[in-house]
């Protein structure tokens, strides 16, 4: 049988660790809200390009065998996405991302 | 005014996709504190009786969230799930498969925290047999998160759902591979002034 302020002790202690959680949890409403309200496919779409990008790098390295083919196939992500990225953030900001 | 400009915002909506995730996530820390708890995980920091005080707050935190959740989803004007959906699982005007699993959870989490507080005008055995219907309750928010959610897919939503998943199979597995007959008779468990026994 626990003494009384061992009792007490274990009720501050719980309390604490809920109030943490509901500190956590209304902040986390808020964090995933502002994750939410971002077009997220526009990663999706960033980075299935670039592997298929990569993809393609790896076989005109292999092709070639020289480095320099890679650098310039590397960069074509940063421009290739553009227009599917845009198409997305109209379809994520009307509600159904 | 306020309201009306709530309702046409994508505040709702927003709000709607969070709370669903921290009502997960809170449902997940409920699972874990009850099934450590079950097999009598303590240490001197975190005896048995703040563990289960911790699992029914944490599981009264997740009907708070659920109820935003839910509440939020019939308010907003985005997609049309109605009030009845909110109860009746399979009824929703939007989504209706995927929805009604949601409904199931939700369904089954009040018959939980229902039979939790009336627990002492209840035998163990009932108490007991409708506990063991939240191993149900968290898959079936699970599955509704992944089927219904309109972030799976997003990296950040899919490190909730996995880390989520983490937890509960872990919890399960370490609970399976404990040795059987270790929980105490319900007489004997520690309690702590509001009943929180397990």
């Amino acid at each position: 049988m626990p003494t009384p302020s061992l009792r007490d002790a274990w009720l501050r202690r719980s309390r604490t660790a809920t109030g943490l959680v509901a500190a956590g949890s209304v902040a986390g409403v808020g964090l995933f809200a502002a994750l939410a309200a971002e077009p997220h496919h526009t990663v999706t779409a960033t980075s299935s390009t670039a592997s298929a990008t990569s993809s393609t790098t790896a076989k005109s390295v292999a092709a070639s065998g020289s480095t320099a083919t890679t650098t310039t196939t590397l960069q074509s992500p940063t421009t290739t996405p553009t227009s599917s990225s845009t198409s997305t953030t109209t379809h994520a900001s009307s509600g159904g991302s | 005014m306020l309201a009306t400009t709530l309702l046409q915002s994508k505040v709702l909506w927003y709000v709607m996709r969070a709370s669903g995730l921290v009502a997960l996530v809170l449902l997940t820390l409920t699972m874990v504190a009850g099934i450590v708890n079950v097999r009598r995980f303590a240490t001197p920091r975190w005896p048995r009786a703040v563990i289960a005080l911790l699992h029914r707050n944490v599981s009264l935190l997740a009907v708070v969230f659920l109820g935003v959740h839910v509440v939020t989803a019939i308010l907003d004007t985005y997609v049309s799930v109605g009030w009845l959906a909110a109860i009746v699982p399979l009824t929703s005007h939007w989504d209706r498969f995927w929805v009604g699993l949601g409904t199931l959870s939700v369904d089954v989490m009040f018959a939980l925290i229902i039979t939790s507080l009336l627990r002492s005008r209840l035998s163990h055995r009932t108490w007991r047999a409708v506990h063991w219907l939240a191993y149900a309750s968290w898959p079936l928010a699970m599955a509704h998160g992944l089927g219904a959610g309109t972030d799976t897919g997003a990296v950040w939503a899919e490190a909730v759902y996995a880390l989520s998943a983490l937890a509960v199979v872990g919890a399960v597995g370490w609970r399976l591979r404990q040795p059987t007959g270790r929980t105490l008779p319900t007489a004997r468990r520690p309690t702590l002034a509001t009943g929180a026994r397990s």
